[in-house]
């Protein structure tokens, strides 16, 4: 018995030290892709997805690049969108990584160490360059764009036009929206849904007086002067209930989903949620650039792409890979099935036309809003984040929400954001 | 080995006591009521059309009730798929704690051998380790065993803590000597005793530990989201509801009706095993030693 | 209902040890293990290792996407020294705690009491259970309605009472209350089952017996019934107090720890330093601070258990 129990030990011992072994060997041979005995590779693409019609549109494009290339397969692996980078980080932790890596451009910062430059594969042409420089962080493409996103005020129509306002429009400045806010705001609903979400907030403050919170080397200065002053400014909005003010520190979606509950007039959300917003709300939905502040209207730019995980066995094929899903036919497909605003300039009408398709009884409404998005992309910038990015958003949502409920001051809530996120940006 | 108290005898209530039990009955109603509401809310949000679920001031009724919500549910995404990965899981789950806990409850229990109160106080200790921080090695572990997006992965890791080993453990304690002491009179060694004698007393307590662990592995999320690739093809329940939250806008409709069928299958468990459960608690030790 | 533990020497006609025909000790010992197996290799692989890893862990500093470095204890110095947020979480989790347990604990006795004497005690119990079983994304979606501006409890409150409700999840004040009131609403489930089945084996020759000696109502209650059920509630105490100390989806979900760091939990710590801060060596020396406390506490009760709970015999 006691030879048995010597066994067991022993066994246990063994799997621990091939634990500790893995753990602290770091890479594995695993490639993040595979190849087959006829030649064929096969590799794995990672990418958040919801719906089943979601899933559908990125298994076309995953036979799309078997169709340009027989010898080239690609195996897609979802995960919800609100899970994917929790999921990204455990498996480049654990060396199970996909070759071909959906990444978003605020959360570059996190894997600028894990993705390969794509360098010269990238062609010279066809995309938007906003949408190439926000995946571009320190000279390095990161990621190929297949999309661009902007951030937009949408409004209530029904409402302006039941008091009697100027709908906004390109041009409108932050008085405009003050004054709007103002009016808008009666019989229990607010004339502004808030929010502290990054792009949703950082963007309106942008607008406001060139606040930025991250300096050119990519370093955080939340603390800074004109940070305060537009915080001051924004968190002023909640006064007399002008502003609605997130219930919670966990409301991170509080602004937009108010507006199409239609509790709020106004709300600051992403030119990605166009076609959803309008279908969703029972009233008319307008949108326009954000409100100019001292500098014009400003506003960051976001979007998603694709890039190659440096442990990947298979780099040529996957950059060839990328070509394809990043290409026109692609880009061309996802417009149609109205996905996003394209990155490649030939198709960026298209969407217009899908949206107004889709739309046609408000298609001088919906053309408006396509528009509005172009032209905020002409001033737009994209917003690089440090490398702990998760960290400062989620401590924007705790102290801010203090802010604005009245609790701690501007100066307070974002002095405590600079500290705690200097330590590890 | 009748736990059940004997009944009372039967007596014709008086007025007085009949309006004091009717009251009481009524008075248990509103608190029920009150304390479901919420739940009655999530029902009533679940058939409210798109953009309305947090329309304020909160309303029972939407603009429409839409029972389209929840067969949307299962065209959006493929959630029959996650319920029955749900069910195989939890039930193949379920299973393996109650075969590993009974016996090793057996063997803490009524056999003696060197250092089992101590390896029990180890059991003990695991409990009070959060899952969260054990999450990244497990993977590392499961990585090794090749079980990365598997159901193996879904099933075993969590399927032997020591929390269905404490809860027979104390039951089993609670069986009289006089019967173990009869059986192996009659010759009967431990696995007989243990299937024969233990097992046919221990069903209520089994019962409990089924339940209990059938909703535990039912509602589990964060490992399930870490270790499957696939979701559609091995996703569980909580992992398909996160598929309402997409970047495009989320389906607060679809996930309201969506949780209100997530809770069918541990509730249907629940009616079968109610007469076990409370039969089961009150034998696991729990009035006596 | 006599029943005696395994190694008591009280059981009836024993007498003097004489030899038995049962297996020897040593062929115990071999089906011990065999019994015990199962559920020890299974737990030694799935548990112990990454309890030992996180033991290695907690020792280093250990990016999620990088190298380890050793730090020997220096995690542990951070944690409660500079980290803003620990203290803070620490204090937080011992008041929920607090908090949750006592009102779980009192909430699903009195309900078990109130619900044994009804007729339909098995629907009830049915009804009370469901918050048990509901998802928590529902939970919350739905507790944040009632909570929020303009939600269910501040129109009530306002139209009953004339009182104008705070932003219960939005102000430090109110925060940690809510969540503890949610949190009790869900949990509450378990242990009216447990005590339910407690009081159902009350055996009824003793109440008559308290009755013939004139003991009713509050004095029955407290002198008699509590006693007779105090093992059930020595374990649902001590269970709760275990989960409780570990909690963390509840606040994550309502509040994400906020405003400030008013409802964050040591688990939720734990969780935002190895998901946010990606530092698995800061979570691991967090998750064994826990540790260590929900042991303390846990042995402090098993200890007292003599003071208060009484074992029938």
């Amino acid at each position: 018995m006691r030879q048995l129990r010597r066994a067991a030990l022993a066994l246990g011992a063994v799997i621990v030290a091939a634990g500790a072994l893995t753990a602290c060997g770091g890479d594995s041979d695993s490639a993040g892709g595979g190849k087959a005995d006829d030649g064929t590779v096969t590799l794995d693409w990672e990418m958040w997805a919801g719906s089943e019609d979601e899933k559908a549109q990125l298994d076309h494009l995953a036979q799309m690049v078997t169709d340009a290339n027989p010898k080239l397969k690609v195996d897609l692996r979802t995960a919800p969108f609100n899970d994917y980078f929790t999921k990204l980080q455990t498996e480049f932790a654990t060396g199970e990584q996909a070759c071909i890596v959906s990444m978003q451009s605020l959360r570059l910062a996190g894997y600028t160490d894990l993705l390969e430059p794509l360098g010269e594969h990238v062609p010279a042409d066809g995309f938007d360059p906003a949408s190439t420089a926000a995946l571009n962080l320190g000279g390095k493409q990161l990621a190929m764009p297949f999309d661009l996103a902007s951030m937009l005020v949408y409004y209530n129509k029904d409402a302006f036009k039941a008091a009697g306002l100027d709908e906004p429009k390109a041009g409108w400045t932050i008085a405009d929206f003050e004054n709007a806010a103002k009016t808008l705001t009666k019989d229990g609903k607010s004339g502004f849904g808030m929010s502290f979400s990054d792009l949703h907030t950082l963007s309106l403050l942008l607008s406001y007086n060139d606040a930025e919170p991250v300096t050119d080397d990519v370093k955080l200065q939340f603390d800074e002067q004109k940070m305060i002053d537009a915080v001051t400014w924004y968190a002023g909005l909640a006064k007399d209930d002008v502003g609605s003010v997130p219930a919670s520190a966990a409301d991170g979606g509080w602004g937009e989903t108010q507006f199409v509950n239609g509790n709020a007039m106004m709300a600051v959300d992403g030119s990605w949620n166009i076609g959803s917003n309008i279908s969703s709300a029972k009233f008319d939905v307008g949108v326009a650039p954000l409100p100019a502040g001292v500098g014009g209207s400003k506003t960051y730019v976001a979007n998603s792409g694709f890039g190659v995980s440096k442990d990947c066995a298979y780099k040529d094929e996957a950059y060839e890979a990328l070509q394809i899903l990043t290409g026109s036919g692609a880009a061309q497909y996802l417009t149609d099935q109205g996905r996003s605003f394209p990155a490649r300039t030939e198709q960026q009408p298209a969407f217009k036309e899908f949206l107004v398709a889709q739309d046609p009884g408000n298609a001088e409404a919906v053309s408006a809003a396509v528009d509005s998005i172009t032209a905020s992309l002409a001033t737009g910038v994209p917003l690089f984040t440090t490398k702990n990015w998760d960290e400062v958003s989620k401590n924007m949502a705790r102290y801010l929400i203090e802010v604005y409920t009245g609790a701690s001051t501007p100066a307070d809530a974002l002095a405590a954001i600079q500290q705690q996120g200097a330590r590890n940006q | 080995m009748s736990t059940d108290a004997p009944t009372p005898p039967v007596r014709k209530a008086s007025p007085a006591r009949r309006l004091k039990r009717t009251v009481s009955h009524v008075l248990l109603a509103a608190v029920a009521l009150l304390f479901l509401y919420p739940l009655i809310f999530a029902v009533a949000t679940a058939l409210k059309p798109p953009g309305e679920t947090f329309a304020s001031p909160p309303s029972l009724i939407g603009s429409d009730v839409r029972w389209q919500n929840f067969a949307d549910v299962f065209t959006y995404v493929p959630f029959h798929r996650y319920i029955l990965n749900g069910l195989f899981v939890a039930g193949a789950g379920t299973l393996v704690v109650l075969a590993a806990s009974a016996m090793s409850a057996y063997a803490f229990s009524s056999l003696r051998w060197k250092g089992r109160d101590s390896l029990f106080l180890v059991f003990l200790a695991t409990l009070m380790v959060p899952q969260e921080v054990l999450v990244v090695p497990m993977f590392l572990l499961m990585r090794e065993l090749g079980w990365v997006d598997s159901y193996a992965s879904l099933i075993f890791p969590w399927a032997f803590t020591a929390f269905g080993t404490f809860l027979l453990r104390q039951f089993f304690r609670a069986v009289p000597y006089e019967l173990h002491e009869a059986a192996r009179i009659d010759g009967a060694g431990p696995v007989r005793i243990f299937l024969r004698i233990m097992l046919p007393i221990a069903k209520p307590a089994l019962g409990v530990l089924a339940v209990f662990t059938f909703i535990n592995f039912w509602n589990s999320f964060l490992w399930p989201l870490i270790m499957i690739n696939d979701v559609s093809e091995r996703g569980t329940v909580p992992l398909g509801m996160q598929l309402f939250f997409g970047q495009n806008g989320n389906q607060w409709h679809l996930v309201m009706a969506a949780a209100v069928v997530s809770v069918l299958p541990t509730l249907l468990l629940l009616i079968a095993l109610q007469k076990h459960l409370v039969k089961g608690i009150a034998t696991a030790g729990l009035g006596g030693r | 209902m006599a029943t005696t533990p395994l190694l008591s020497t009280a059981a009836p006609g024993r007498g003097k040890p004489r030899k038995r025909r049962r297996p020897g000790r040593r062929a115990e010992q071999w089906s011990a293990f065999g019994f015990a197996g199962p559920s020890v290799v299974g737990l030694g692989l799935f548990t112990l290792f990454p309890v030992a890893m996180a033991v290695v862990m907690s020792l280093f500093h250990w990016p999620m996407l990088g190298e380890p470095s050793f730090l020997g204890l220096d995690n542990f110095k951070y944690l409660f020294g500079e980290d803003p947020d620990f203290g803070v979480a620490l204090r937080n989790t011992f008041i929920f705690t607090g908090l949750y347990v006592p009102l779980n604990v009192l909430v699903a006795l009195g309900l078990a009491f109130w619900i044994n004497n009804s007729r339909f005690a098995q629907l009830w119990r049915v009804l009370f259970f469901i918050p048990a079983i509901t998802p928590m994304v529902a939970n919350a979606v739905i507790w944040k309605l009632l909570l929020q501006p303009d939600g269910t409890f501040a129109y009530y409150l306002d139209s009953l009472f004339g009182i104008s409700a705070p932003n219960f999840l939005a102000d430090g004040r109110t925060a940690l209350l809510s969540v503890v009131a949610m949190s009790v609403w869900q949990g509450f489930g378990y242990n009216l089952i447990v005590f339910s089945a407690a009081i159902n084996e009350m055996p009824s020759n003793l109440l008559e017996a308290a009755q013939l000696d004139g003991a009713t109502g509050l004095r029955k209650f407290w002198s008699v019934q509590l006693p007779l059920i105090s093992p059930a509630m020595f374990f649902a105490t001590t269970m709760t107090l275990i989960t409780s100390m570990q909690v963390f989806t509840q606040p994550y979900i309502l509040t994400a720890g906020g405003p400030g760091n008013a409802t964050e939990t040591l688990v939720m710590n734990v969780y935002q330093a190895g998901f946010q801060s990606r530092d698995l060596g800061l979570a691991a020396s967090g998750a064994w601070i826990l540790f260590a406390i929900i042991l303390l506490i846990t042995a402090v009760q098993f200890l007292g258990q003599k003071k208060w709970v009484h074992y029938e015999h």
